[in-house]
């Protein structure tokens, strides 16, 4: 710990202290699997892992991966490049239009297509379908960093004798590398992560599988050795993403703000280059969108039972308590990572990070057996519903408050405490203060996911709540579709500020 | 009387040493000025001082109470200490007068006092209600400044508050600011890489490299007696010439110039500021120093002259006025003012 003899500020040790905390309450679940895997015993384990089943799901989930991922590369690359450099006609709408399906949960979309196209199933229906629910996923970071490179280096390679596609593959999109690498991981961290689409369409992942063993035949050993194969794929695909990565630093060098770059001229090649945003706009927008306006048509004012507003209550409450609860928590760990950062604070973020990108389903399961087998009063209960988005939900909490909390200078601590401020009120005065927007959206970011996720809350919600994504699911499993349409409206209309608020960051990213 | 006390100050970070066995002794009311380059541990010696950082070795005190040794450490806030940041460090959120009350308790003098304060610095009061950023750079220095005095402090760090400011606004905040300071009454500590600031606002310099204190004394003792080369081209320019000693004088390649050498015989370096040393076209009938002008470079108010002396390769130069300037070819005579400095001989 050799950072906290370092600083002399009597803040480190007690906020080293609070993530400690956190980053092991974030591993006890998850160690927990480990320890029933154990208890299970070799013959049984190897029993349930090495079976035709396992093989299948882990085929099925690995071509998901191959092809959802670099299609949405493609598409998220082409979008952002046609959106941000060239003359395309309304190019700030379609920017705006190329984000906003991430308003629609990946569920409703299906739902959507299975209203459309009933018999859409398998793999090209869940291939297609993560595409249009999750490529936004990957414009964002990339239309980010598109904004953000500096076209003199563009124009030095045309000067070296480039021609114009060249200097896109050899200049423009290796510095696009990290914001690919990132797009693509939070991508594939989400396809492992979805249930509702792909039981839509009838496609078996390692989620639906594990949460057909959990719900039908509550099969203990089964789920959670299937979860730990998930858990392990989950591990490999973010080193997989730290070594395609690199360690590479893609900094603009030189000093100075960089030029805004010229816009490419289509001239007539600009009504071809039109039908990509168009057609996605339709198939990702559009047709959910028309889709969810007919069912409400259909239902008319029947749908709007009370249960839907109860619905809407109980998940604006979790939401708003379970922002609350990650900012909170996220706080010391933010704090560490930029005030004092180190090797421990480098293991206790990844701790953090490491639990945020599982998928749902292993956290929730994780938290059921560690309720059943040790605190039998908290299944079923709030506490524990909370708890399971608390770890969710913390990378989201965390890195809006990181950023807000590397954006004020330490000298305005130092300052304070140079005019009589003890360490803790020093922090209270001034980095806490000044922090308090990014916790505010840090709160919206957490509480919107909180606002839509299905597996976890399918898993512990205790009965009598009911969010609107669980209404919506057991409306739509049912096969009553005109019932769920009201949650999905709701559900896309809290969505809206997320879209809204992603959009912001990413221009003010780019200082626009 | 010394006020602030330094012995032995040491830190490191990781292999790094930041600072090096430093020892340092402030009188009070002194305006001292620590001056080094970038990456000398500067900083990092006020941050010590301020009691942000704790040292590995050795010990801080001021007015005999020990801030900082092996068992002790005053943290920051019980130090009494005021300090500007380079860049003031306002308070984004807070408007100028909260800045400027940061520190001040909620009492029923507090407007009184922080109108006090703003009139001390020279701010119109009409600022009174906004925020930093609609401040400029030299505006927002005295708040910064003002929010450092209303506490007070018996010791204030100034970390190069100045060097953010364009070259005039600069001397006229530094001017100001010194003047405050010195009414206060308040002993000052001065952190800049600006040797010209270094050696105009100080009433002790002490010249920092690598960690260590190479040199510490009055400005005009740094600058004529410097104890080396380093230190010595670091405070401004030098010409250094090979000469042979003799009694109270040097022969170099300018002739017979005047210089104590007591303890230093045979041949050996001296040192003379070019402002010792005076440009004349009339040379006379059978005077040494057969020099030539090389170049002359125009500059407006001033041109650059190179003359070459005979014996040397590397030419010196001379500021002055064009319409002195002699032609280039033109044979010149150089004389010196002064005494040259021998190094190895500061008083300090």
């Amino acid at each position: 710990m050799a950072f906290l003899q370092r600083r002399t500020s009597s803040i480190a040790a007690p906020a080293t202290g609070a993530a400690i905390v956190v980053s092991i309450a974030a591993l006890v679940p998850l160690g927990f699997i480990l320890w029933i895997t154990f208890q299970t015993g070799w013959g049984t384990a190897s029993a349930l892992l090495f079976r035709p089943r396992v093989g299948q799901l882990l085929v099925n989930t690995t071509l998901l991966e191959a092809l959802a991922v670099p299609l949405s590369v493609l598409l998220g690359v082409a979008l952002a490049w046609l959106t941000e450099r060239t003359s395309l006609p309304g190019a700030r709408l379609w920017s705006w239009l190329a984000v906003a399906p991430l308003a629609i949960p990946a569920f409703v979309h299906s739902y959507a297509w299975m209203t459309v196209a009933p018999g859409w199933s398998g793999l090209p229906a869940a291939v297609s379908i993560s595409v249009l629910a999750y490529f936004p996923f990957l414009y964002l970071p990339v239309a980010a960093q598109l904004r953000r490179l500096d076209p003199a280096v563009e124009e030095a390679a045309a000067a070296l004798g480039l021609d114009p596609w060249r200097v896109f593959f050899r200049v423009v999109l290796p510095q696009l590398r990290f914001a690919i690498c990132s797009g693509a991981l939070l991508i594939g961290l989400h396809l492992l992560a979805e249930y509702g689409l792909y039981v839509t369409v009838r496609f078996d992942t390692f989620t639906t599988a594990i949460m057909d063993q959990f719900q039908s035949a509550f099969n203990g050993p089964a789920a959670n050795m299937i979860a730990l194969v998930l858990a392990i794929y989950c591990l490999g695909l973010l080193v997989l993403e730290q070594v395609l990565r690199g360690n590479a630093r893609y900094a603009r060098v030189g000093g100075g703000a960089a030029r805004m770059p010229t816009p490419r001229q289509l001239g007539w090649y600009a009504l071809p280059c039109l039908l990509l945003p168009l057609a996605i706009t339709f198939l990702a927008l559009g047709v959910p969108l028309l889709t969810l306006i007919r069912w409400l048509m259909i239902g008319g004012a029947g749908i709007w039972h009370a249960e839907v507003a109860t619905a809407f209550m109980q998940t604006v409450l979790l939401a708003v308590v379970g922002g609350l609860l990650a900012t909170i928590t996220a706080m010391p760990m933010a704090w560490l990572s930029v005030r004092a950062p180190g090797r421990l604070a480098y293991i206790l973020e990844s701790c953090h990070y490491y639990v945020g990108s599982l998928p749902g389903v292993v956290v929730a399961l994780a938290l059921v057996t560690l309720a059943v087998h040790a605190f039998l009063p908290l299944y079923q209960t709030i506490a524990t519903l909370l708890l399971a988005y608390l770890l969710l939900f913390l990378p989201r909490a965390l890195v809006g408050l990181r950023s807000s909390v590397a954006q004020t200078p330490i000298e305005l601590e130092e300052a304070a405490m140079t005019l009589g401020r003890s360490p803790w009120r020093a922090v209270l005065a001034t980095t806490v203060r000044l922090a308090a927007p990014g916790a505010a959206a840090s709160m919206a970011l957490v509480g919107l996911g909180i606002a839509t996720e299905l597996t976890a809350t399918l898993m512990l919600a205790p009965s009598g709540v009911e969010t609107l994504a669980t209404g919506f699911w057991s409306s739509t499993s049912e096969l009553d579709y005109a019932r769920a349409a009201p949650y999905a409206a709701l559900m896309i209309l809290l969505s809206l500020p997320l879209i809204f608020l992603l959009q912001a960051q990413s221009k003010r990213m780019a200082g626009r | 009387m010394s006020f602030l006390q330094l012995k032995s100050v040491s830190k490191r970070f990781g292999a790094i040493i930041a600072v090096d066995q430093v020892s340092l002794t402030v009188p009070a009311g002194n305006r001292t000025v620590i001056v080094g380059p970038s990456g000398s541990g500067k900083t990092t010696l006020l941050r010590l001082i301020a009691g942000f950082e704790a040292p590995d070795a050795g010990s801080i005190a001021m007015e005999n109470n020990v801030l900082a040794d092996g068992q002790n450490f005053i943290p920051a806030h019980r130090r009494g200490i005021g300090l500007v940041a380079q860049h003031g460090a306002l308070f984004p959120h807070l408007s100028i007068a909260d800045n400027i009350g940061f520190g001040l308790d909620h009492g029923a003098d507090r407007q009184a006092r922080i109108l006090a304060l703003m009139e001390m610095v020279e701010l119109d009061s009409i600022m009174l209600h906004r925020r930093p950023h609609e401040l400029s750079g030299g505006q927002q220095q005295r708040v910064a400044v003002a929010r450092a005095l209303a506490r007070r402090p018996r010791l204030m760090l100034l970390d190069e508050p100045f060097s953010a400011l364009d070259a005039g606004l600069r001397e006229a905040t530094r001017k100001s600011v010194s003047r405050v300071l010195t009414q206060a009454g308040i002993t000052t500590i001065l952190v800049t890489h600006d040797q010209a600031e270094a050696l105009s606002f100080g009433d002790q310099v002490a010249v920092l490299r690598a960690g260590r204190v190479v040199q510490a004394g009055p400005p005009s003792e740094l600058y004529f007696h410097p104890g080396d080369r380093e230190t010595a081209s670091f405070l401004g320019d030098v010409v250094v010439l090979r000469a042979t000693f003799g009694d109270n004088f040097a022969d170099c390649a300018l002739g017979r110039v005047l210089a104590d050498t007591a303890g230093h015989t045979g041949n050996g370096d001296i040192m003379l500021r070019p402002e010792q040393l005076r440009l004349s076209t009339a040379v006379a009938e059978g005077q040494v120093s057969p020099a030539r002008v090389t170049a002359v470079e125009f500059g407006g108010s001033s041109c650059v002259v190179a003359v070459r002396l005979d014996g040397s390769d590397k030419p010196l130069t001379f500021r002055m006025s064009a319409f002195e300037a002699p032609e280039v070819g033109a044979g010149v005579r150089i004389s010196v003012v002064g005494k040259a400095h021998i190094f190895g001989r500061s008083k300090a």
